[in-house]
């Protein structure tokens, strides 16, 4: 690869003269390689000067391919071989008779065809046969037989697309050698490549005496062409051989000068596809006979950067990182380059006009990381001096780098040269909903030796859809992804792309949902996360979205998870597992918890893999298994925050919260555990890693991170663009495609990996229960200290989610995050209703084992002999109908095995139990239904009084604004509860009101009644937060637990709660009613009652309609939703 | 084409052996070895090759083959590097003695049945053999060429390491002894005074530590390792993630005071190290190497760093020290940092051997020896080098490749062998839910499966064929393609009945004659007629419990019963006496609630015999 350097040291000049000479564009390149029958092999830079020239071991140089590694793959007489820049052979292949045409395929294999037997073979690096075909008999027996085939290829498919000579045809073969295709060429075919879109492109000899190049579609039409007819004046065509696309679009063309035309015309062309030559050349001292070539790919385009460094300079622009971005555009690697190597006082100084500083330190710096050097490049850096030409400083530098990139690109290329991206904005934040800008096009990035050219393999053809989530198979033949034709975010389909042919298909049809996100499953289903759930996030009008499954046909589709909020970003690990990003706040702070999971590809186990009792890291985004390992790479990042962050690699082994298993990448570091809601924003910024290995990743990556910009309008607009980089983990990149307008994001190499073993699926859709088994409540910090023998029953709850939002609360609590929710069912309670389902006993050894209903997302609290809560879940865990899920004990360490000394459990020999129920039918849990009667019977008699009215607490408010700032969580509650003083008996002698009368908080779009207004005794929190029809309220109702009623607050911390921490253990009005209130006695199912309304959260609603104060559009809407959901439900297929 | 001409390039030599179409037998299946001449030779006793091979390592090829009369079981050589001591014989064992030079068998030494572990003392004399089937350590003097004691152990000695100083042999117990429908139930190491031939401990391992397959002491004498699985039979086998059916482990114990000081997971939390077999430990005791049988691939252990690990956890621990050592066999992470794991290219590795810089291993499925070489430490080169000719597997050897192979099962937690070792029974009781939770059966042996259908204690499954697919399934969480289940069935209908210890010179002893009379008389072959021993029915006979109530049970064989303990479908009886003796089984109690003693003894020695 050394010649790239002195050929791009031409290119520039060369380029600008080809360019004013033919007026039109030609391709940037590295010049070409083509391959002459005399048995030789040229290198031209492009102004045609050889600057490399091999002869090949036999003569009849008849096919000729440039490998990614810088490798030469070519055919001549004595067979088929690989060399070096070096000339030194590292391949070769004979299988017995000249062979004339050879391809080294994706899988590392090579193709090699012999014309005289009809042989197609396809041979393993170690030269074993791995395949072979004959098509002898397909070849019509006129000349002689090493004329009957020239060119052949192994399309994408497997087939092979041949070009016969003497049978003037171009024909594709099944890998078995039967003919699917065939197009008559008269002229005799030389050569024929299947172009992206399907068309053949064919190049023409001379039997017709029309040497020409030819496009034919699958259906025969012949769609382009390109003869000496097109050539006004001249018939420089005689008998087209080889040829190479360019990425600019032109086709580079040789031709075979025999046949009596030796040395009459020129034998290289680059033709345009409007029918101009653009170039024209010959190779020094070839009379042209050349049969192949190929057009070498651009390499960075930064020279002369010296220039436009020195412009920006005497323009007096003071800001280094501002004027590499300037020249990003003209310079995107150099630039790069240096924005990584440059320290920014160095480059400060040189702006300052301190010569010394930048350049001669850089090239020591990138000849350190850049591997060997050759030893003209030492003895160059040798001779810097600590005063150099800066110019000559920053070319050697660049040169460095050059070979640097190279080093780097190795172990990438060696895998792959070809990434599939999107051109997307994420901004999609915490709430997951489908927000992007952009998702223009689905690209591939091809790799030709250290740069690539990038293609667009979809885009929408109106120009307004969106594009996102590229994921590719295992066997790299397809690539899934999803687009919505109208860039509505509620009308996503999963489509894929069929590689070899970039067929699309559609795998999803369903209008106004959104399917986003597919990955390919081992058994060759689809996960993917879908709005089809039809539910809205708890705390703002976010569509929610949900994990689903279908076949590749798109059927078979069902729901996975079940679940509060959205979850993100399916992705499969190396064991088959999909891991993925789940938000939740069931009974506590909707910031801090927004931890990967994991699941089966049947749903089944679904379970926490990092940080769901985190404080940080505050969100991991966008995680994938790093292969080979148990390990995950993810972006580490904040809640009111985009998708994006720092690189992390999560690591379960070493701990699952907090900082125990992160790992801070680019460079390595240990991260603070610090409680942060915005964190990672400042800075550098990464979306969407790919991990190749624990050290080497793909990533889209930006340097700069958040800038703001001046929009025309004048308005600041702050963003982040994103390029594509190979990243290691100490944040040694290289650049591997950026787009000046919009982000490439989202990578994903297109190479083929291990499909996963096929997990047997647990899944049993005739079931419509799954099993618990729990070896023991004790084991775990759920329940530390609480002595053996106090857990009694597990209560199991469901929760229920919400269809839309409608009416607005406000939740407050010790994690500090105030913030609203919709379509309220609590006063600063629980944010969902809660449907108890039932109890299950705790054995006396502390095993439990029992039916839930399947699809069903669940929670348990181990009650005691009071039946009061001893410790709640605060998440929710969900089974797939037949499904039997297994845990060791409450929130024990995921990382240990069933414990060996606890013996055989008592569930175990008892068998399972099915949920005893409680006082009646699993139902949502309603104030109204279940505790009123109780206060109707006991209470009202003398709690008759006045309702509570709340009122303003200005002080109270302003603390827990301030929160967290002068005053503990602990000390605002006291504020609170002196605040909240038992109400007087009234003017007629009675209690505060206990009845069950209604009164509607407008804002929350709910009527609450005395009882429970009396028993939380709100204030009123005076910022009017949203807008409601019929007008808007200055104020919410909000309460904090109180000495009476002691609930966990539903802004309770990520952190494990310790048992009794809060809930009816806690609440003086159980310890009164326990001592008989005014000898009001409640019996033991009426106790319990209350007991589990308070340790439920105080609900005041059993279901979203109970005592709603909603318009009739509001009405509608929730009931438009409740039909989707059905609708969509119902469409789930077994 | 190619493939010859690197065997050609290796060296290998053996054109004897051009079987064209592959059997078991042509197989050579290297299961144990020693090293002689310092190093310069390796002694590989090919198991079903019924050789053993001189390795060379300079050249890297077999130098010598030497064939032998039986399948070796097991090898020693002298200190001098002279003779070799080769154990064989599937029933009753014989020692034979080789002189190495010359090849020549200089003596053939009746030992105890199915011999296996030869250890040498340091005196060069005397020589302990573990006589696996007769549940006792064989100790032969070489001088008179006779096995001179036997010392009964607990059950299926398979290995067994000898301090420096020749006083304690640690004997590993393959299997658990006594009634598995208990609370903690779990393998023995025992401990054999040398000098008094007695045991003088049995050391009992971690609950549910079963299948002990390698035992070693350090060159310093202060410890002894030992690998074995753990059976997490406690809980229900609904998942398998987490170690939740079976894990695998290394136990350490301290030789001062034959205390196990802790055992430890060789599994990584998402993926299991199964079926631990051999281990070896570097002279300077800071490298130790478990080979899994399972997983085809070796875990290098830090042995100072785990030291430090442990000693760590359990100043962590305060006062609960004790605890540290007891939840380390619960802590799927506890190697992370002081393991690594190295796949090899070789299937079924087995014996581990460490020698300077470089560690062996047979690789009984592949017929190879894996060669890890290391430098400073770190894995340089890990190759498999063939020791025959690269045959084509049979369905049933595939079929045994594919029950001891754990690379199909979800996360690679275990195989089929690893509750069914030697496709029989590792005597535990497992809640599966094919019939139900809350109702532990007790592990049958898969001998015969395919004759006697139906399958499972309930009769769950139609026959065994429907059994191994489940197993995939149900146990592996796997999917195979359903040659793999044939080859399995395969491989199951091949296995032939290992003799019984009990019988005298291949036939029942007097007293198991009139045995045999008394089971005929009273009624037993009833159900349990010759030649399966079993009608192939299902009878209620009052030993179901809790979910199982009231329900018929299959009847079982009872060939090879003398080696399935315990007994009855919850494992509740330990020995064929307490089944003569269980009144919960209504049928045989009111059989033989009249017999006599000696009828009984009687009964059961035919019982034992079959």
């Amino acid at each position: 690869m050394s010649m790239m350097i002195g050929c791009l040291l031409r290119r520039g000049i060369v380029g600008i003269a080809m360019l004013a000479l033919a007026g039109r564009a030609i391709a940037a390149s590295d010049g070409l390689v083509c391959a002459s029958y005399d048995g030789a092999i040229y290198r031209l830079d492009d102004a045609g000067q050889m600057v490399w020239e091999y002869k090949t071991p036999g003569p009849q140089c008849a096919d000729m391919q440039v490998l990614g590694n810088g490798n030469i793959l070519f055919a001549c007489t004595t067979g088929v071989y690989e060399v070096t820049p070096k000339k030194e052979i590292v391949f070769r292949f004979f299988g017995g008779q000249k062979p004339f045409a050879c391809q080294r395929l994706a899988d590392g294999n090579t193709f090699v065809c012999e014309s005289a037997s009809g042989r197609l073979m396809v041979v393993s690096p170690q030269g074993d046969i791995v395949r072979e075909a004959n098509i002898l008999g397909h070849c019509p027996k006129e000349g002689a037989p090493e004329l009957y085939l020239r060119r052949v290829r192994v399309l994408e498919n497997g087939n092979y697309l041949v070009a016969h000579y003497t049978g003037k045809k171009v024909c594709e073969y099944t890998p078995a050698g039967d003919p699917v295709w065939e197009y008559p060429v008269p002229g005799g075919a030389f050569a024929a490549e299947r172009l992206p879109n399907g068309n053949t492109l064919i190049s023409v000899a001379d039997k017709d005496q029309n040497a020409r190049l030819i496009e034919v579609s699958r259906s025969k039409n012949l769609v382009w062409e390109f003869s000496n007819a097109d050539i006004q004046g001249s018939a420089p065509l005689c008998f087209m051989t080889g040829f190479d696309l360019l990425p600019n679009g032109n086709i580079l063309a040789v031709q075979w000068l025999g046949h009596g035309h030796l040395g009459a015309f020129d034998s290289i062309f680059e033709i345009t596809r409007d029918k101009h030559i653009v170039r024209s050349l010959r190779v020094p001292g070839n009379q042209g006979t050349l049969t192949a070539v190929r057009g070498l790919a651009p390499a960075a385009t930064h020279h002369p950067l010296m220039a436009d460094l020195k412009a920006a300079k005497a323009a007096g622009s003071p800001n280094w990182r501002y004027i590499l971005l300037q020249l990003e555009a003209k310079h995107p690697y150099a630039s790069d380059w240096l924005a990584q190597d440059a320290d920014p006082k160095d480059a400060a100084a040189w702006l300052a006009g301190n010569m010394d500083v930048l350049f001669a330190p850089l090239c020591h710096k990138a000849a350190a990381q850049a591997g060997t050097l050759p030893a003209a490049l030492t003895s160059r850096l040798d001779r810097l001096t600590a005063t150099p030409d800066e110019d000559a400083a920053l070319v050697l530098y660049l040169e460095i780098c050059e070979l640097r990139r190279q080093l780097r690109l190795k172990p990438l290329l060696e895998k792959t040269g070809a990434i599939v991206f999107t051109k997307f904005n994420d901004t999609a934040s915490q709430g997951y909903s489908v927000v992007a800008e952009g998702g223009k096009s689905l690209c591939l990035l091809t790799m030709n030796g250290a740069y690539g050219t990038v293609s667009e393999l979809f885009a929408d053809p109106a120009g307004k859809g969106q594009i996102r989530d590229p994921e590719v198979d295992f066997d790299a033949k397809h690539i899934l992804y999803s687009y919505s034709p109208s860039g509505r975010r509620d009308d996503f389909s999963l489509y894929e792309q069929e590689v070899a042919t970039r067929a699309v298909r559609r795998i999803t049809t369903e209008p106004d949902v959104a399917d986003i996100q597919g990955a390919y499953l081992p058994d060759g289903g689809i996960v993917f996360n879908s709005s089809r759930c039809a539910q809205e996030c708890d705390c703002i009008s976010y569509t929610t979205f949900n994990l689903y499954r279908c076949e590749r046909d798109g059927s078979k589709l069902r729901r996975l998870g079940y679940d509060q909020v959205s979850v993100c970003y399916p992705r499969i690990m190396d064991d088959g597992r999909v891991l993925y990003t789940r938000w939740e706040y069931n009974d506590r702070g909707q910031i801090f918890p927004q931890p990967l999971f994991q699941m089966n590809a049947d749903g089944t186990s679904q379970t926490e893999f990092y940080g769901n009792n985190s404080w940080f890291p505050t969100s991991l985004h966008h995680a994938r298994g790093i292969p080979g390992t148990q390990k995950a790479v993810a972006i580490a990042s904040g809640h009111h925050t985009p998708q994006s962050g720092k690189l992390a690699i999560v690591d379960p082994a070493m701990g699952r919260q907090e900082t125990s298993g992160i790992e801070l990448l680019a460079p390595p570091r240990k991260p603070a555990a610090v409680r942060e809601d915005a964190w990672g924003q400042g800075g550098d910024q990464f979306q969407y890693p790919y991990a190749l290995s624990e050290t080497l990743f793909i990533t889209a990556y930006s340097p700069e991170g958040f800038v703001t910009h001046e929009l025309p309008d004048k308005k600041p607009s702050r963003s982040c663009r994103y390029r594509l980089y190979l990243m290691d983990r100490d944040g040694r990149r290289e650049l591997l495609a950026s787009d000046p307008l919009i982000s490439c994001n989202q990578p994903v190499p297109l190479m083929s990996r291990p499909r996963p073993a096929v997990r047997a699926s647990q899944d049993d859709q005739t079931q419509a229960d799954g099993t618990f088994f729990i070896q023991d409540v004790y084991a775990g910090p759920g329940l530390k200290d609480v002595p053996r023998g106090t857990a009694k029953t597990l209560r199991v709850v469901a929760i229920e989610y919400r269809r839309t939002s409608i009416g607005c609360s406000l939740n407050t609590g010790d994690t500090g995050g105030n913030w609203h929710v919709r379509t309220p069912i609590s006063i600063t309670g629980s944010w969902d209703p809660k449907r108890v389902l039932g109890e299950a006993a705790i054995q006396a050894d502390g095993s439990a084992s029992f039916k839930v209903p399947a699809n069903t997302p669940v929670f348990f609290q181990v009650l005691d002999s009071k039946r009061q809560c001893i410790q709640t879940m605060r998440s929710w865990t969900t089974l797939m109908p037949g499904e039997t899920a297994s845990c060791v004990g409450c929130h024990e360490d995921k990382n240990s095995t069933p414990i060996v000394n606890h013996g055989v459990t008592m569930a175990m020999r008892g068998g399972v139990q099915k949920l005893a129920p409680f006082d009646g039918p699993a139902r949502g849990f309603s104030f109204a239904r279940e505790i009123q009667p109780i206060l109707d019977r006991h209470c009202i008699q003398c709690h008759d009084g006045d309702r509570w009215q709340a009122t303003e607490n200005k002080t109270l408010t302003a603390s827990i604004l301030a929160y967290p700032g002068k005053q503990t969580w602990p000390e605002i509650l006291k504020q609170n509860a002196d605040a909240a003083v038992t109400p007087k008996v009234n003017a007629a002698g009675k209690a505060f009101s206990l009845r069950g009368d209604l009164v509607t908080e407008h804002l929350a779009a709910r009527k609450w009644s005395d009882a429970y207004v009396g028993l939380l005794r709100p204030f009123l929190f005076p910022p009017k937060v949203i807008r409601r029809p019929g007008g808007d309220d200055h104020n919410i109702l909000v309460a904090l637990p109180n000495t009476w009623v002691n609930w966990v607050s539903p802004q309770s911390g990520p952190s494990l709660l310790e048992p009794y921490h809060a809930g009816s253990c806690k609440s003086g009005l159980i310890t009164l009613l326990e001592n008989g209130h005014k000898k009001t006695r409640l019996n033991q199912q009426e106790m319990d009652k209350i007991s589990c309304w308070i340790d439920l959260q105080v609900p005041f609603c059993g279901d979203y309609l109970e005592a709603n104060a909603w318009t009739d559009d509001e009405t509608k809407k929730w009931q438009a939703q409740e039909e989707k959901a059905r609708r969509l439900a119902a469409m789930e297929t077994q | 084409m190619k493939r010859t001409m690197k065997r050609i390039a290796c060296g290998f030599f053996l054109a004897a052996v051009t079987a064209a179409t592959a059997t078991a037998a042509d197989c050579l299946s290297p299961l144990d070895m020693a090293l002689a001449d310092h190093g310069k030779s390796l002694w590989i006793a090919e198991h079903t090759g019924k050789r053993l091979d001189q390795f060379d390592p300079e050249v890297r090829k077999v130098v010598r083959s030497i064939p032998l009369p039986d399948r070796p079981r097991g090898l020693t050589c002298s200190a001098d590097g002279k003779t070799a001591l080769v154990v064989t014989g599937e029933g009753e064992g014989t020692l034979e003695v080789l002189d190495l030079e010359s090849g020549k068998m200089l003596g053939k030494i009746p030992v105890g049945h199915g011999p296996t572990a030869p250890v040498l003392a340091p005196d060069g004399k005397t020589l302990y053999v573990c006589n696996r089937f007769d549940n006792t350590v064989g100790v032969v003097d070489l001088a008179s060429n006779k096995q001179v004691a036997a010392v009964a152990v607990v059950r299926e000695p398979v290995a067994a390491t000898l301090t420096p100083d020749g006083s304690r042999l640690f004997v590993a117990n393959h299997l658990p002894d006594g009634p598995a429908n208990v609370d903690y139930v779990a393998a023995r190491v025992s401990v054999i005074d040398t000098a008094s031939r007695k045991v003088v401990k049995n050391i009992q391992l971690v609950n549910g530590s079963v299948g002990l397959r390698g035992i070693q002491v350090s060159a310093d004498g202060k410890y002894v390792f030992a690998t074995h699985l753990m059976a997490r039979f406690q809980v229900p086998t609904t998942q398998i993630e987490r170690g939740w059916i079976s894990t695998n482990a290394l136990s350490i114990i301290r030789v001062s005071d034959l205390t196990l000081l802790y055992t430890v997971l060789l599994d990584d939390l998402d993926r299991g190290f199964a079926n631990p077999w051999g281990l070896a430990i570097s002279p300077d005791s800071k490298l130790l190497c478990v080979s899994s049988a399972g997983n085809h691939e070796l875990s290098l252990i830090d042995l100072p760093a785990l030291t430090a690990k442990v000693d760590a956890a359990v100043q962590a621990m305060g006062k609960d020290a004790d605890a540290a050592h007891l939840n380390a066999h619960n802590d799927l992470t506890m190697l992370i940092g002081v393991r690594q794991r190295v796949a090899l290219h070789g299937l079924g590795p087995r014996t581990v051997v460490m020698h300077g810089n470089r560690i062996y291993v047979a690789e009984y499925f592949s017929d190879s020896l894996g060669q890890v070489t290391l430098q400073d430490g770190k894995v340089q080169a890990v190759e498999s080098i063939p020791l025959g000719p690269e045959l084509p597997l049979t369905p049933e050897r595939r079929g045994e490749l594919l029950f001891n192979d754990a690379r199909g099962c979800f996360q690679n937690w275990l195989s089929c062998a690893s509750c069914h070792p030697d496709a029989r029974t590792d005597g535990l009781n497992w809640d599966l839910p094919n019939d139900g939770l809350g109702n532990p059966k007790n592990v049958k042996s898969l001998l015969m499966a395919h004759q006697t259908p139906p399958t499972t204690w309930l009769g769950i499954r139609a026959d065994a064929e429907v059994s191994v697919r489940s197993g995939f399934r149900h146990i592996l969480f796997a999917v195979p393609p359903e040659a793999d289940a044939l080859a399995v069935d395969a491989y199951l209908k091949s296995l032939t009945q290992t003799p019984s210890p009990w019988l005298v010179e291949g036939k029942l002893s007097m007293a198991a004659s009139r045995g045999e009379k008394t089971f005929k008389s009273i009624g037993c072959a009833d159900c349990h007629p010759a030649p399966l021993y079993t009608d192939l029915g299902q009878y209620n006979v009052g030993t179901g419990s809790g979910p199982d109530a009231g329900k018929s049970f299959d009847v079982p064989s009872l060939r090879e019963g003398w080696r399935t303990a315990p007994y009855l479908h919850d494992g509740r009886a330990a020995t064929i006496r307490d089944v003569l003796r269980n009144k919960g089984h209504r049928w045989i109690f009111n059989k033989t609630s009249a017999l006599s003693e000696k009828q009984l003894q009687e009964l059961e020695a035919f019982l034992l015999s079959i």
